[in-house]
């Protein structure tokens, strides 16, 4: 274990990999020296920010931040033109009423796709009808699994007109390195089914179900080497139940 | 020191008190953002690192309690670590470089927070400047530059082994200057 203490620095300077982080946080826990080493570095360190010279800060920052945040924190709202027939509340598979914050773009691609499913019904003269089409079978939010307070997904089951489809938005997924993907799975008691790989620039996937069939209960988010593994090799970053 | 202390502030924002995040944000804003402008010397990453912040101050996604330290020192660490997360992403695409497009020094503020900020700024340039070269020089490699070690044994041409003694003798150093008023010569 003692050959973990050189990485303190490195630790600090956050240019470990996601698995040698988690490796040496492990380590931390157990290694008196390197706690205090750390909290050492973070005294040590505390009066450098003010060396900082001011800069003078865009005059419309803080009416983008605040803009940001207010959407970020707002429930999205459907499309006013279509009203969605009163969902039932009980347990999936039934349809449920999606009052939560939904990110942004999950939201978009979900809006998307009912926008779709109400113009092709359009016609029929019974808009909320449309609804029908697309059902959130389930939604969730996967949490990190390394001890990392910041990154998040949120991981939305839809039905569309009998097609299963999986969204998955994540935010402040750790960067990766060259060569490694964010790779999405869907779970069955002990079973995975890779389930997509998450855009590298959007942190997000819509992926068909169509092929599969069985009764999820997680969704999970690995980093591998290689899109569509038969089983996850590289380590669990996010996961939670559906 | 300040009207209303930040730990309470915090606590209220934590219940999605938007006026006390707003003092927060007002009181926070500038240091923040111009510390981020010195890690990663590029305003638009600054501003993103900002926002980041700031958004994990209000969505909960990173809290805070007293054990962590000051607050100031626990939200400059988040600053820390958003901007020196952005360097690297954008190392790797290429943008090996940056560049400090203008000269954005701004008059010294009048504020409580600027006033205090200028006094340590002072503070700490003059305990920096008494440093020896290559301990300013780690100083800046290490702390500003998140280097890894490895890169900074390459850089300064040292063992890979004696970086880490090296950053804590310079670190160590500073604040014994800065703990002294003025600072002093370490001839």
């Amino acid at each position: 274990m003692i050959e973990q203490c050189h990485q303190l620095i490195d630790y600090f300077n956050r240019t470990l990999s996601q698995e040698e982080q988690q490796q040496f946080e492990n380590h931390l826990t157990d290694c008196p020296s390197c706690q205090e080493e750390l909290l050492e570095l973070q005294l040590l360190t505390e009066d450098l920010p003010y060396l900082s010279e001011e800069i003078d800060v865009p005059s419309d920052m803080k009416s983008r931040i605040f803009a940001t945040i207010d959407e970020l924190a707002t429930p999205v709202n459907s499309p006013e033109t279509i009203v969605p027939t009163p969902l039932e509340t009980s347990e999936r598979p039934k349809q449920k009423r999606f009052n939560f914050a939904i990110p942004s773009l999950a939201a978009a691609l979900f809006a998307s796709i009912v926008t779709n499913a109400y113009l092709l019904n359009e016609t029929n003269k019974e808009p909320e009808i449309a609804m029908s089409d697309v059902e959130l079978i389930a939604q969730t939010t996967l949490a990190s699994t390394v001890d990392d307070e910041n990154a998040t997904a949120v991981a939305m089951l839809l039905s569309n007109k009998g097609e299963e489809l999986l969204i998955v938005d994540s935010t402040n997924l750790p960067a990766l390195a060259d060569g490694e993907l964010y790779q999405v799975w869907v779970i069955e008691g002990e079973k995975p089914y890779p389930a997509g790989v998450l855009d590298s620039t959007k942190g997000s996937v819509s992926h068909s179900l169509k092929d599969l069939t069985g009764k999820w209960d997680t969704i999970a988010i690995t980093i591998e080497k290689e899109p569509d593994l038969p089983a996850p090799e590289g380590s669990l970053v996010l996961a939670g139940g559906i | 020191m300040t009207v209303l202390d930040d730990t309470i502030l915090y606590e209220k924002t934590a219940m999605q008190d938007r006026a006390a995040f707003e003092t927060l944000y007002d009181r926070y804003e500038k240091l923040v953002y111009s510390f981020a402008f010195r890690l990663t010397n590029d305003r638009t990453i600054a501003e993103e690192v900002t926002q980041d912040v700031f958004l994990k101050l209000w969505n909960g996604a990173a809290s805070y309690t007293d054990e962590k330290g000051k607050f100031s020192s626990w939200l400059l660490t988040m600053t820390r670590n958003k901007a020196i997360d952005e360097i690297r992403r954008l190392k790797r695409h290429d943008h090996e470089e940056m560049i400090e497009k203008d000269s954005l020094i701004e008059q010294p503020g009048s504020t409580e927070a600027q006033v205090e900020w200028n006094e340590k700024r002072s503070d700490v340039h003059t305990a920096i400047r008494e440093l020896k070269a290559e301990q300013q020089e780690i100083i800046e490699l290490f702390y500003f530059k998140g280097l890894s070690q490895q890169k900074i044994a390459d850089h300064c041409k040292l063992p890979l082994g004696t970086v880490k003694g090296r950053i804590r003798l310079a670190l160590k150093h500073l604040k014994g200057l800065i703990g002294q008023e003025g600072g002093v010569s370490n001839d």
